[in-house]
Order: structure tokens, then sequence, then C-alpha cells
């Protein structure tokens, strides 16, 4: 609760040293009697070859293989999500809080049945709801980063407020969370080269953060070697009107699904999986160091 | 040099502990005080207790009963007790355990005793450094699955707990303030206090550190000595008065996490170990961390059989020609390679040489870590068979 409400002053004075910064100093006064607070509602798509990402749906044709799958999951959280102003500036959303929504983290949800897949139907959350403070500029960007930040990413996940007391993207092992969670069957199966006694059903896709340590109890930070947050910048913002597509087609196009080299069966972030370089890469992320690439940008994330 | 700073803080303590006639007092900051009865000798320091969670006996009662309840599973077929039991020191003598679906796990389950000392929990991973963290593992796994709690049964399991009327009573005694109430951090709380309060210094070596000089035979000193020889090294790792270099307790200023590779594998000759249990890797991705776990405790390791992480090892016989030839040898199969050789391995295991007679005045020592208290009291016992 105590930590909430801290967060959320936190954001809101970045906001005001951020509006503060915007007045060119001329005239403070007349410029803040035109800011208005208003709302805001982004909407997602996942899609994949363009196909809708349901349970039902079967998506054929995926990766190098065209491999054709089902899927079982396909979840993921984003957080700090601003516009972009014409003239460059950012403005920070202000989350609404709710079930879908705590402090700057929301979590987009296309997983209709539960239990990956194979449980009762359920519903998805495919949009965001934020208020922002609008000056009247145009708006022609927008960024966000995948995953929850540093902060949030080490609380206690049996006290967690919703979204983040879900147990199937808690990541125990990590003493984290999953950022993104898409798992699919291949159908037919998973083979590995050389290795007839392996069998695979599900070619899962965890990303978070690894390479953790620190002990809050004896004061020490939690703090992760390999971040892993993808950060997705984009222009040709609409507002009111451009939807955000994340597709899977293209996060895995250059994996081979039906086909597991070596390390977790597809990619569990692990910086020595040799499925995880491509999808890595389509995510704008440098494997090695789990910061942001220097040679490519994200991919997977686009406008329509 | 961090053993070093150690070593003058624990020596200027002692000599402030020596004087005990003179009028000089000591703020020992609470290290010797705490609400809980731990069962722990005068002069051995008590382990940290978090500060949203501090030991009360009412936890630990409430956590004891959790702890052996089948209930607490997606499947309501297993508790914690199912693979930590008490007459094995809370391992459970088999190579790998399974899962309440019947999924195999990779690795050993590890005895309970004294983990509340543990620098890190689990087998290998820096990131893991409360019980409370740990705990999640089990109960909500999904690779492999432990106890099966998921996002489908997990009201369902919690609401069985609510149904029960014995927790009713102990729920509210544990947590008064809150009214008792029955919540998934409140049951891992609970069971966090049970498992840090198995501790276990009763073994005959405590005796005769104690004084009883009849606790141990002559064959059994004669193992003590080789085992903190450096001829064996073994007190390396498996040093301090917990038998395991990774230990922290709230005297300690300085923290140290270490793991080690042993040499068990060399897949490949690239010093390699099996895909599901590469240990330290598998948390860190570095290079050099593969095959890295860290040292567990030898108190009651007579219990605790098999051993290893991945419970390769059957007998405390074998595992001393396994340090004695320093690493394992694998001729044939997919684990082919020669362990003495992984690049990777601690310098400490490098081979020695032992008698006959040697080796058994070592195992006789180890058997003297067996802690006869810890595995029979009804303190740490399963409370629902006498209710």
């Amino acid at each position: 609760m105590f930590v909430k409400y801290r967060l959320k002053l936190i954001v809101l004075s970045s906001l005001v040293i951020l509006l503060a910064g915007c007045g060119d100093g001329r005239d403070n006064d007349g410029d803040s009697s035109n800011n208005m607070t208003k709302s805001l509602t982004l909407g997602f798509s996942a899609e994949a070859n363009q196909q809708a990402v349901n349970c039902d749906a079967t998506i054929a044709g995926l990766g190098t293989a065209g491999t054709d799958v089902n899927f079982q999951d396909f979840r993921f959280f984003i957080h700090d999500v601003r516009l972009v102003k014409d003239s460059g500036e950012e403005v920070v959303l202000i989350l609404e809080q709710n079930q879908w929504q705590h402090d700057d983290v929301a979590l987009i949800d296309f997983q209709d049945k539960a239990d990956s897949c194979n449980g009762a139907e359920k519903p998805i959350h495919n949009f965001i709801t934020a208020d922002y403070v609008d000056d009247g500029s145009t708006y022609t960007g927008l960024k966000f980063t995948v995953g929850l930040p540093a902060a949030l990413n080490h609380n206690n996940p049996a006290e967690a407020p919703s979204p983040l007391n879900i147990t199937s993207l808690q990541w125990n092992w990590q003493a984290g969370y999953k950022f993104m969670r898409m798992d699919v069957a291949p159908i037919g199966g998973i083979t590995r080269e050389g290795a007839p006694e392996f069998t695979g059903t599900a070619w899962n896709f965890h990303l978070g953060s690894t390479d953790c340590s620190g002990d809050p109890v004896i004061g020490e930070i939690v703090s992760c070697g390999k971040p892993n947050r993808p950060t997705v910048s984009l222009t040709d913002f609409i507002l009111g009107e451009s939807e955000i597509v994340v597709d899977y087609g293209v996060l895995v196009e250059a994996s081979v699904l039906a086909q597991d080299v070596a390390g977790a069966p597809g990619c569990m972030s692990g910086a020595t999986d040799p499925e995880c370089l491509e999808i890595f890469s389509r995510l704008g992320l440098d494997i090695a160091t789990g910061e942001a690439s220097n040679s490519t940008v994200q991919s997977v994330f686009r406008f329509r | 040099m961090l053993v070093k700073a150690l070593l003058i803080i624990v020596l200027a303590m002692t000599v402030i502990a020596c004087n005990t006639q003179s009028s000089t007092s000591y703020n020992d900051e609470g290290v010797n005080q705490s609400a809980f009865s731990w069962l722990v000798p005068s002069g051995m320091p008590l382990p940290v207790e978090p500060d949203d969670n501090p030991m009360t006996e009412a936890k630990f009662q409430l956590g004891r009963h959790l702890f052996y309840d089948e209930r607490l599973s997606g499947n309501a077929s297993q508790a914690c007790s199912s693979c930590h039991k008490q007459e094995h020191a809370f391992a459970d003598a088999l190579a790998t355990p399974i899962g309440s679906t019947d999924e195999v796990l990779t690795r050993n389950s590890q005895g309970l005793a004294n983990v509340a000392y543990n620098a890190t929990l689990t087998w290998a991973n820096p990131s893991i450094v409360t019980l409370e963290r740990q705990i999640l593992i089990p109960l909500f796994a999904e690779d492999p699955v432990e106890h099966g709690i998921n996002d489908e049964n997990r009201e369902i399991v919690l609401q069985r707990i609510v149904d029960e009327p014995v927790y009713q009573r102990l729920f509210l005694s544990a947590y008064p303030e809150q009214g008792g109430t029955v919540s998934y951090d409140n049951i891992i709380k609970a069971i966090a206090a049970f498992v840090r309060g198995l501790t276990s210094f009763d073994s005959p070596f405590d005796q005769y550190q104690r004084g009883d000089r009849t606790a141990m035979s002559d064959s059994a000193l004669r193992g003590r000595d080789l085992f903190f020889s450096e001829q064996m090294e073994c007190f390396h790792c498996h040093g301090g008065y917990n038998f395991s270099d990774s230990t922290l307790d709230r005297t300690m200023a300085f923290v140290e996490r270490p793991f080690h590779n042993t040499g068990l594998f060399n897949i490949a000759g690239i010093g390699a170990f099996p895909e599901e249990n590469q240990g330290l890797f598998s948390i860190t991705a570095n290079p050099t961390d593969m095959g890295k776990f860290r040292a567990v405790t030898l108190r009651n390791i007579e219990l605790t059989a098999p051993y290893m992480h991945d419970g390769s090892v059957a007998s405390l016989d074998e595992v001393i020609e396994f340090y004695a030839a320093g690493g394992r040898i694998i001729e044939t199969g997919p684990h082919a390679g020669d362990g003495r050789f992984n690049p990777f391995k601690d310098g400490f295991i490098t081979g020695f040489e032992i008698t006959d007679q040697e080796k058994a005045d070592l195992i006789v020592f180890l058997l003297s870590l067996t802690d006869g208290t810890f595995v029979t009291t009804e303190r740490f016992s399963d409370p629902w068979i006498s209710q």
C-alpha cells in the first residue's frame, strides 16, 4: 500500500518536473491554465501471419521451417508508457489502477482460456487505460518498456496486488516475474537433432530478468546482471486511432519452432540458449548483456 | 580478506565475551535475543530473522501443521513432508523426488537441518536468499511441477485450509493482528518460520564440543583430524559450525555466497554438466559458473543419502572415493567425460591418498554429526498424527 502510494508520488512528481521542463519560462501560468487531464485507451492486438492469436487458432507456416502451432499462452507486461509530442518531448501516462494495471505496469493478455489454453474460458485484456496531462500538443509517437520495472520485479508475489499476483507469470527461480510468456504447441511436437530420446510438446518463450542476486533482508538491493527489458518506440502515432500490434510471426521469423537445439525447449531467456539469440534480436535486446542492442531495434511491436 | 576481517571481529567479540567478570558491557544489537526458542546452544550465533517475518512460536506451530499437510497441493496429494522426512533429517532417501503430478524432479531433495543459516537456498541460486522466496518454488513451480498450485486451483487449495477447523485457531494465534487471515503470504511465512526453526546442534560432535569427552570415539576423533587436514581439504567448503562455507548468521558483517564445481561431470571435455543440472550457470550464464553448486551442511549427512545435487552418489564411502579421485570419470553414455579435468573445478578438489583405516575413521566422524534429537523430537514431527 505504502509502496504503491510512494511510486505514484514518484510518477506524479516526475510528471511535474517534466511539465516544468515544458515551459520555456515566458508564461508558465498561461501554459498551465491550458493543461487538461485527459483519459485515453490504447488498444493492442496479437497476430501471427496476419491471423489473430487466441487459444483456438491454429496458425500455419511460422518460423523458418513453416511450423503450424496452437497457442498455449500469450501474455506480457509493459510499463513506463509515454506519449511523444511532435516536439520530441515525452508525456508519462498515469495508468488507471485496476486488476490489470498496478502502478505504472499493465498486463496485456490474449490467453482466452485458462490453464495453458486447456481450461475454462477467461476474458482477455487487450488495452490500457490511462490519464495524461494534455497541453494541446500533437502526439506523434509512443514509447513503453516491456516487463516490470526493477522496483516491482522482486516484490513479495504472495501479497502482490493484481495483476502481479498471477502465479503463472511469477518466475520464482529468478526471483522475479516473466515479462513475456508466449508458449506454443507445434503440431507434431519438437525434436532434437541427434537425440532421439528427446521429446517436447511446447516451444516456450519466457522473457525476464536473469542473473539476479542480493538479499533485501540484510539491506542489499536485488539487482540483475541481465535486465532483459525491451524498449519500444513507435512513430506515426495517431491519438485515438493507432492500435499496437504485437506480432508473434515476427518474433519467431528466424526460429525453428519444431526443433530445439539445446537449453530449455524454446527460449527461457538463457544467455547461452541457442533459441534465444534470434528471439532477443527481434526484441532489440543484446542476449549477452540483457541491455538494448546496439545493432537492432525491436520489430515485434508496430502500429496499425 | 573477508575471512581475516571476520576472524578479527569474532576474536574481538570473544575477548569481550570473556570479560564477564568486569563491568564492560557490550551491546550485541540483539544478536543473542529472540522472542523465539531457537534451541541453539549458547555461544552459537542465531540465524537472521527477516524483519517482515519475525519468529514466533505460534507461527512455528502453524507452519508445522502446514508443512505436514497434503492439502497444500493442487491435487491434495503432496505436502512439504512428502519429500522432506524427519527420519532422513528432512531429506527423502531418493536420488530425485517425484512431484504431485508424478513428474520426476532433476535435483536431490535436501535435508533441512539448520537451513536458517544458509546464505542461499536451493542447490545453486544466488537470487534465492530467504526461505520465504524459496518456498514459492515448490508450491507454485510449473517445470517441474512439485505441489502443483496454479492460477486455476489456488483458491480451491486456499479454501481447504480455510475449511480446516484446526487452522482457524492456529492462524488466529499466529496472525492475531490480522484476525487470523488465511492467505498465501501468511501460509508461506508460517512454513518459513517452521523450517527456519529446524535447528540441529545436538550431535555427538556437538556434545563433545560442549565438554562431553565420551561423546566421540577415538576413531571419530581421528576422522575429525583428517576432515580438518590439509591432506583432505574437506573443511574448505564444509567448514564452520554448520559445515558449509555458505553460512550466514546475525553476527556476520560480511556475506559470502560461494558455489563450487567438484568435478562430477566433464561432458565432451569442455566442462559441461547435464543440461537439466548446470548449477550456478543456469542462473548467471557465466561460463565459469558451470557445474557450481552450494556446499550443503554435513550435519546429519548419514541420513540424507544419496548424495550430490542429482543424488548420483549412493553412499558416504563412494563420496570419499569420489573426492579422493579428484573427480568422477564417466566412461560411456551421453554424460561421458573425465570430471577430474573439468576446467571449472574447484581448486581444492585435487584428490588425495587415503588408507582403508583413514576412510573408516572419516566415516565414523561423519556419523558423529548425526543428531538423534533432531530426527526424533516431537517438536519437529507431524502434528496431525496426535490429533
